[in-house]
Order: structure tokens, then sequence, then C-alpha cells
């Protein structure tokens, strides 16, 4: 026997080799790479999960939403893509921002708003608003509605719209509406306004009306320099009084004066334009509900301000801000009516 | 064994893109069954089990294997080297039953096709090369059987040249006072 080792290990290789691969070894292999399929199938689900879930939660994170840029959601928010540029939200609240300015839109249950290269559109529902205050010179913010335009430069209020029709209430500083028949109405803080715009009053050459208020019985507080007159308007005077004065430039005066914190004069201007025995009811309405805001959110004579409430209530029954003077009178607690200084 | 060298492994024909498990599998299969079967000492169960995790680490890293056209020297090198932590776990006292198994199923196994003498003494240097520690008997079946240098031997395993030299000469040592006559390392 030979005791060389290189020559020992060399025949037992050339036996080693002819040993055949087992076919078990592929059987193996197959089986692994089965089970690795398998796992990456798991990894690849539970990836997709993760997606889902970062999609998710991505819907609660700020991030583009139909062209605006979503600021905050509520956790319960299900909003809808109907069409670029505009959203619907069902569930919950969200507060966007439209990046062509600098303020926020915060839509309320059921709202529903579409971006227009001309501004944003309350299609639906209740929008809040706040336009932050814009350099001079600088295009106004345009809120469209169904009746007409909401031009801001610069303040916060509450958009409702309904199939029909529509109100603003404006919280802060000024803003105008430009109905779609060209009227224009300046707002101030605390004011309300609903659309559509009742017609244009009539034509100054038109016949003298009858005093809108008889009052029969004084609902008034006692003589204000600047308050409304209880009794008959002074007809008389009526010959010599100057060319009456169209309505919307008796409003643009006093909002003028409500962004000058001139409230008081604002007042004493409704009240004198409320003794004019031509204006139409709507104007009549229009202008007491202005003092009434005046006195309730500016001069905060809570006794006058519930006064003047009951007498608006007396004189237009059913009146168009029924549901402002509501709130108002609630917020005034102005219920009881002993409180209040009725003589 | 020309069949076996390492050179061969490398002028094999490349596997051309796209480069698929199943013509991996096919093209180098039975040679690092070959390659375990030397580092067992024979053992096909062993064999089997190393050149199984050979194939389950292509399957892993095939994707991202920076050299597909040394796909050769890649499974070279991993064979080796698992084949080392193999053995050296098999050193464990959690694998001796089961090389005391082993010995008595490859005492049982038929030796090659050659005369008796022959065929006995090619068992006997197996069963020398399986006494061997791990790392000497993977650098003496590297010497033995592929010719490698020493420093090649030292770049596969990561090692330095150095130890691989103590290796050798240890193994040398080894194998001659079993009996064998080998020449000497060159």
């Amino acid at each position: 026997m030979s005791r060389d080792f290189r020559t020992a290990i060399t025949d037992a290789d050339r036996g080693l080799e002819a040993q055949p691969l087992p076919p078990q070894l592929k059987a193996r292999l197959e089986r692994r790479a089965r089970g690795t399929r398998v796992r990456a199938l798991a990894v690849a689900a539970v990836a997709l999960g993760l997606a889902v879930l970062a999609l998710a939660l991505r819907a609660r994170t700020p991030g583009p939403l139909a062209g605006f840029n979503l600021l905050s959601g509520s956790r319960d928010l299900r909003a809808q893509l109907l069409a670029p540029g505009e959203v619907r939200v069902e569930v919950g609240t969200c507060t966007l921002a439209d990046a062509r300015w600098r303020g926020t839109l915060e839509l309320l249950p059921a709202s529903r708003v579409r971006r227009e290269p001309e501004g944003v559109r309350v299609l639906q529902g209740t929008v809040r608003v706040a336009v932050e205050k814009r350099a001079p010179g600088a295009q106004p913010v345009r809120i469209l509605v169904s009746h007409g335009a909401l031009e801001v430069m610069g303040t916060r209020f509450q958009v409702s719209q309904r199939a029909q029709d529509g109100e603003v209430n404006l919280a802060e500083g000024a803003l105008r509406f430009v109905g779609a028949d060209g009227q224009q109405v300046m707002l101030s803080a605390g004011q309300s306004l609903r659309w559509p715009l009742p017609a244009p009053s009539p034509a100054p050459a038109a016949p003298p009306r009858p005093a809108p208020v008889p009052a029969p019985t004084p609902t008034r507080p006692p003589p204000h320099p600047a308050a409304r007159p209880l009794g008959p308007p002074p007809a008389p005077a009526a010959a010599a009084a100057p060319p009456a004065e169209a309505p919307e430039a008796i409003f643009e005066r006093v909002a003028a004066l409500r962004t000058r914190s001139r409230f008081s004069e604002a007042a004493a201007e409704l009240e004198r334009a409320l003794r004019r025995p031509d204006l139409a009811p709507a104007a009549r309405e229009r202008l007491d509900f202005e003092l009434g805001s005046v006195l309730s959110d500016h001069l905060h004579d809570r006794a006058r301000a519930c006064a003047h409430w009951r007498a608006h209530r007396h004189e237009f029954p059913a009146g168009r801000y029924d549901r402002e003077i509501d709130r108002v009178e609630r917020r005034l607690g102005c219920s009881n009516p002993a409180q209040e200084s009725l003589p | 064994m020309p069949s076996g060298s390492y050179a061969l492994v490398m002028a094999a024909p490349a596997v051309k893109a796209p480069l698929t498990f199943e013509a991996c599998y096919a093209a180098h299969a039975e040679r690092v069954y070959h390659w375990c079967l030397r580092l067992s000492g024979g053992d096909p169960s062993w064999a089997q089990d190393v050149a199984h995790d050979v194939f389950v680490r292509l399957l892993e890293q095939l994707p991202t294997l920076s050299d597909p056209d040394d796909l050769g020297g890649w499974l070279y090198r991993v064979t080796m080297n698992l084949g080392v932590s193999r053995l050296r776990r098999d050193r464990a006292f959690s694998g001796l039953l089961r090389r005391v198994r082993r010995r008595e199923r490859l005492q049982a196994a038929p030796p090659p096709d050659l005369a008796y003498e022959r065929r006995e003494a090619a068992a006997a240097a197996l069963a020398t090369l399986r006494e061997l520690p791990a790392r000497e008997r993977a650098v003496a079946c590297m010497k033995l059987f592929d010719g490698k240098s020493q420093l090649e031997i030292a770049t596969v395993l990561g090692l330095s040249k150095g130890y691989v030299s103590k290796l050798v000469a240890r193994a040398w040592e080894r194998i001659r006072q079993a009996g064998w006559e080998l020449d000497d390392v060159a």
C-alpha cells in the first residue's frame, strides 16, 4: 500500500467526483425558494398595509387637497374631491389655504367649495373665512357666492350658502358684496347680509310713501339725540328737504364711519336716515338693522340695543334679519323685558 | 485534478444575463457539491447541507452580486468559508454525537472504484483529512486539490498569508504524523 498522501488523496478525489449530485439538494432548494417567495409575499403584504396606513394618516395630516393646502382636519374628517379644485366636506371640519392669498377657509360639515380663477366659490354649506390684511393697492380677495361676490381686503367672516340664497356674517373688518346685478353693499364688523339682495329701491321721483311706523305705543327708550323718532315724521319739512339720498350712499357713509371706529356718528347718521319718510321698507329695515348692530356691537349700549331690537321686531314682524337678531338678543340677554329701560 | 481546479471554474462559461438562479444552479451545482465533499472528507450528507447553504446564500444575494461574471469565484469563496464555519460548529459539543455517527456511516460507505490497495489508501487519506481541524482541512484541500498559493488561500478565507503558512505547516505535520509521505509545501 502506497503511503504517499498526495496520490492517495487524488484517488479519493476521483471517487468523490464520481458521486452524483443528490436530487434532494435541488428539491430542498426549491422548497426554500418557495418559502422565500412566500416570505417575500408576506413582506410585500406588510409593506402594502403600511403604505395604506401611511396614506390614511397622511389624509389627516397637512397636505394638498384639490389645489388647496390642507392645514388641518378634524379626526373624523371625511372629504371628497369632486372635480379639479373642488372639495366637499362630508363629515368633520378642515382648514384650507389658498396659495393665492394669505388666510384660511374653514369648511364646516356638508360644505363644498371650488377654486376658480377669480376666487374661491362657496357652493354649499357654511365656510368661515379669514383673510389677512392685503397690501394697499392689491386686488381684493374674492369669495364667490350664488348671487355675487364678497370682496375683502382683510377680514374675518362666515359665509353660508344655501340652494337659493345665502348670507354672510362679518366678524371684523369690512367687506363689499358685489351682486351679480351690479349692486354693491358695504358691510362692517357685526353686520350680516343675505342674498339675493332685494330689488333696488324705487327712484326718488316716486310719490312719497306714508310714514312706515305708526308707533301706536312707545317702544323706544327715552329720546336720544340720535334716536329714531317714535311719532309720525315731520311731513311738512319734506318739501324743504334736499333731494333724497340713495340708501346705498347712506350705507357706504355709515360703513366708512364704522371702519374709522366713529360709531356714535354712524349711529347718528343711521337715525337721521331713518327719519326720512321716503325710505322703502326694505331699505328702512336694513338701516334699522344697521343701527341695532352699532348699538349692540360697537356702542355696547345694552339697554338701548335691546329696546331697539324689540322695536325692530315690532316694526318688521317677519323681518329678513330675524335670525341674526335672535342671536344678538341672546348674546345681550335681552329676553327679560323688565331689565330694559323702556319708558 | 483539473476538473475540480479553481482555474477551470474561472474559465467556465459565464452565465449571461439575465442571471437566473436556475441557470446558476445548473452551471455550478455539481462543482459546489464536489468542493463540499472534499471538505467533508467524503460525507455526502454534510456536503449536501453545505451546498444547500451555499445556494441559499446565492438565492439571497443573486440580485445584488457585484460581479456576476465571477460567479464561480464567488461560489468558491462562499463554499470554503461556509464549510469552515460548519466544520468549526461541528467541533462544538453539540456536534460530537453527530460526528461519531458520521464516522460510523463513512466507514460503512463503499470505497472509490479502484484497486483494493488504492481504495484502502484513498479511504485512509480521507480519514486523515477528516481528522484535521477546520481551517487546516480547508487549507489542505485548497492546496492539494486546487493547487492554490498561500496568498490565494489567504484571500479566499480572509486570513493573513503568515497565518495560512502556519496552517499549512501544521496540517502537513499532522498528515505526516499519521504515517503519510507528503512532499514539502511549494
